[in-house]
């Protein structure tokens, strides 16, 4: 990947002078020289503009361009007000394609997100007809769409540019406003700090981290993704199974029923088999297979028997009556008993809830106490602080009232936190009894309202005329049938459900081994190579440049940030100015060197505006301009932008191959044009 | 009886002596000094002129201590006291509290048996009231109760007994 600035041209159209200028950059290393305010951070600063990427400058959405492209431009003394002004920038990638891009900064005929393209070298030779193109930027999908310039670039760039995830948990492309940082450094903010202006405002997670990892080419990036995706698809894998397992639950219910085994977070090796289906009875609970065929059986037995007429009914009828009257009653019983025990249960549950609301209160109020602690001792209180009494000075813990041998609070909190662990499970426990419970308690009300309706419809033959088929004898064949049938729909129902659910589990289980595949899964070879050389890049030049603050050598990159650490401490706080700006130069160098030895995707320019040499020592300017000719020559392109004294910049780059662009002193790089 | 026989033989047969240690024992958050220390003068200062007597400072400060003495104690103030209604006015670490905060020079003890909020007292409630996170629900108790709580006014309150 690379990427070649070849010509920049600036355009200011007023009612007077048309004004502008145009800038050639060569391969290797190119110093544009200027004074302070002769417009050289504005030409860089087009740069970025033509290629819509001022977004790396903040999360304002103003032209970063000063007033005199967008207000008025002073020429000879004298101020002319702006019409219309746009830049152009041709370019060149590794394959030696060429393109060139325009975009208005301030005009009345373009949109300002409009970049107008031509595919080929426009500038330099405007008499040829090249193929256009337009792309917009600056808004939603620049990055995404066809007609996003930024996607273009990509393309043209050879950067395939990854999904990474943002900090709302969504997903989104890495942009392209967060990796040119790497390549460019203005003027005003750029040099604050290492990697200091990689905008966080576009909410991507970790982005120091996915940007390394994306400009150094790392096999790393590929797996944090993965892993990222995978969390992803854990948690989607644990929500399918509780609406899955509350289905369930709830569908037994509605029956009548319990279903028990299905755990409410997900397991590995969970099988259907491990799952229960309980059928209340009056003392106990049966087993819904079981309970089908006991029933299959009573209702085989009954259709074995004729439905008898009236007359000759009777006695039985009567008989069973009997016997219904005697199971009403002894149902009754049972009812009883456990409403009774579910009301124990309630209180239960009642009494721990108050217990640990209570327990809720204790932790409140030994956090205060915690906090008053430290609070009350720069208060002067002795009492509080030393435990001792402030008259007598004899010790004086904590509770003195009631203990000589008090908890510390924060044993007393780690205390409270066990309790109320323990009566929550307890809660838990209860609660989940007392649903059984209900689930009983309904199941023999069903039960004994069934009862009665069969005593009526028995009543009812009893005294209907006697060529009648018996009621209640119909009603019973009717009710076995129908429950019956309601408890195989139910099995039936229930079994694709827990295959469902044992297919999460295996899911389950897999992702989980995938994730802690990944976890153990170190850097590869190749990665560790990069990152050793980018160490050894840093520390080589720190030794040219004249660092001084600390050793070199005990400088490392950090392999969670990939940033300059001393010590595990990101460096910065220890370090002089001057100093801090050397490990500017030197961290984004070695990037660059970086790219030239492995492949990686850093498209090997770098661009600095205004190197701040003034407050690093001439030595040191002159070391990175020799460092910049170096790597120049390896077929990178270096663009400083200085307002160095001429002749001095021209000794320091004595012997260093640079293509310098010198405007006098006193002269403005923007200005009138033929 | 034979056990017991049996076990003190066994000990006594043993060389090594046994050893009790004493485990520390958990106390509820507001027998701690800091806590008490910090109601007691926040308390204090919600009363007026900062000064009250013991029979206001048991009663808020029962009051302060629970959720439901808060409840009840702001109703009282505001709907008037139901009959089946009580609360206890009578807090037994109080006594100790107040004699440590005089100690510390937070609280001084007047001649007709009222405590004042002295000036570092003073300061200490008003630091105690900035801090955001401390005592939250005690300080929005005290600051719902009418404006400076008065010995007649816990006296009328109670009267009704």
């Amino acid at each position: 990947m690379s990427l070649r600035i070849r010509r920049l041209s600036i355009r200011v159209s007023t009612y007077g002078p048309q004004c502008g200028a145009e800038i050639e950059f060569k391969d290797g290393l190119n110093v544009l020289r200027a004074d302070n305010t002769s417009g050289k951070s504005t030409c860089l600063q087009s740069i970025i503009y033509a290629l819509g990427l001022e977004g790396m400058l903040g999360p304002r959405r103003e032209v970063p361009l000063p007033h005199a492209m967008t207000d008025s431009i002073s020429v000879n003394g004298r101020d002319f007000r702006v019409q219309e002004s746009s830049v152009s920038l041709e370019f060149e990638n590794e394959r030696q394609e060429v393109l060139t891009v325009e975009r208005a900064v301030k005009s009345s005929e373009y949109d300002l997100s409009l970049i107008r393209t031509w595919v080929g070298p426009h500038l330099s030779q405007p008499e040829r007809a090249f193929r256009r193109v337009d792309y917009f930027v600056r808004r939603a999908g620049a990055a995404q769409r066809q007609a996003g310039f930024h996607f273009e670039l990509a393309r043209f760039l050879g950067w395939n540019l990854p999904q990474v995830t943002k900090m709302d948990g969504s997903e989104s492309l890495l942009y392209m406003e967060c990796l040119f940082p790497y390549l460019f450094v203005e003027q005003k903010h750029g040099w604050s700090g290492v990697q200091a202006r990689i905008p966080s405002y576009l909410g991507i997670r970790d982005v120091s981290k996915r940007t390394a990892e994306f400009i150094l080419g790392l096999d790393a990036l590929g797996l944090v993704l993965q892993r990222q995706r995978l969390e992803a698809a854990g948690y989607e894998i644990e929500r399918e199974w509780q609406e899955f397992s509350s289905k369930g639950v709830a569908s037994a219910e509605a029956a009548g029923l319990v279903l028990r085994g299905v755990p409410s977070r997900p397991k590995a090796r969970w099988t259907p088999e491990a799952a229960e289906i309980l059928v209340p009875t009056a003392n106990s609970w049966r087993r819904l297979d079981e309970e089908i065929v006991r029933l299959g059986a009573e209702l085989h037995q009954d259709e074995r028997t004729e439905i008898l007429e009236v007359g000759l009914a009777s006695p039985s009828i009567e008989i069973e009556l009997q016997t219904n009257q005697e199971r009403l009653i002894s149902l009754a019983g049972s009812l009883s008993e456990v409403l009774r025990s579910l009301e124990q249960t309630k209180m239960r549950v009642g009494s721990l809830e108050l217990r640990i609301a209570d327990l809720g209160h204790e932790l409140q109020h030994h956090r205060d106490a915690q906090s008053l602690k430290s609070l009350g001792s720069e208060h002067m209180s002795s009492a509080i602080d030393d435990e001792t009494c402030p008259t007598c000075h004899q010790y004086l813990p904590d509770g003195y009232d009631v203990t000589t041998n008090p908890m510390s609070v924060d044993d007393n909190i780690e205390y409270i936190d066990q309790e109320l662990l323990t009566f929550t499970s307890m809660r838990t426990d209860a609660l989940r009894v007392a649903s059984s419970l209900e689930v009983k308690v309904r199941a023999i009300r069903g039960e004994m309202n069934r009862i009665r309706t069969e005593m009526r419809a028995q009543k009812d033959s009893l005294v209907s005329p006697n060529g009648m088929p018996s009621v209640s004898q119909v009603a019973h064949r009717f009710h076995l049938q129908e429950r019956l049938s309601v408890l195989r729909t139910l099995r039936d129902d229930m079994q694709p459900l827990l295959n469902t659910i044992a297919s999460l589990a295996a899911s389950w289980e897999t992702n989980k081994r995938q994730l802690k595949e990944l976890r153990e899964a170190l850097l590869s070879q190749q990665d560790q190579e990069k990152v050793k050389f980018l160490k050894g890049s840093l520390v080589q030049q720190l030794q040219e440049y004249d660092f001084r603050s600390l050793a070199p050598e005990s400088i490392d990159i950090s392999p969670d940030t990939y940033r300059p650490v001393n010590e595990g401490f990101d460096l910065g706080f220890d370090l002089s100015a001057s100093d801090m700006i050397r490990v500017i130069w030197a961290y984004l160098f070695s990037f660059l060197e970086a790219g030239t030895r492995f492949g990686t995707n850093h498209p090997g320019l770098l661009i600095f505006d205004e190197p701040r040499q003034q407050e690093a020592s001439r030595m040191s300017f002159a070391a990175l301009l020799r460092r910049a000719g170096t790597n120049g020559a390896a077929g990178n392109q270096v663009i400083f932008a200085t307002s160095e004294e001429l002749n001095g910049l021209k000794s320091m780059l004595r012997g260093v191959d640079c293509n310098l662009i010198a405007y006098e002193s006193g002269m403005k790089i923007l200005g009138p044009r033929p | 009886m034979s056990n017991h026989r049996s076990l003190s033989n066994a000990f006594s047969n043993i060389e090594t002596s046994v050893t009790f240690s004493a485990r520390p024992a958990p106390i509820p958050a507001d027998l701690r000094v800091s806590w008490r220390l910090a109601a007691l003068v926040l308390i204090l200062s919600k009363c007026r002129a900062g000064t009250a007597n013991l029979e206001q400072l048991n009663v808020l400060s029962v009051a302060l201590r629970s959720a439901p003495g808060r409840e009840l104690l702001l109703r009282w103030f505001n709907e008037g006291k139901k009959p089946d209604e009580f609360l206890a006015r009578y807090d037994p670490a109080i006594r100790r509290t107040i004699d440590l905060a005089v100690a510390d020079g937070l609280v001084v003890k007047k001649k007709n048996l009222t405590y004042v909020l002295t000036a570092t007292g003073r300061f200490f409630s008003r630091y105690l009231a900035d801090q955001n996170g401390v005592m939250v629900s005690e300080k929005q108790f005290l600051a719902s109760l009418p404006s400076n709580v008065t010995q007649k006014s816990i006296r009328e309150l109670l009267a009704g007994d």
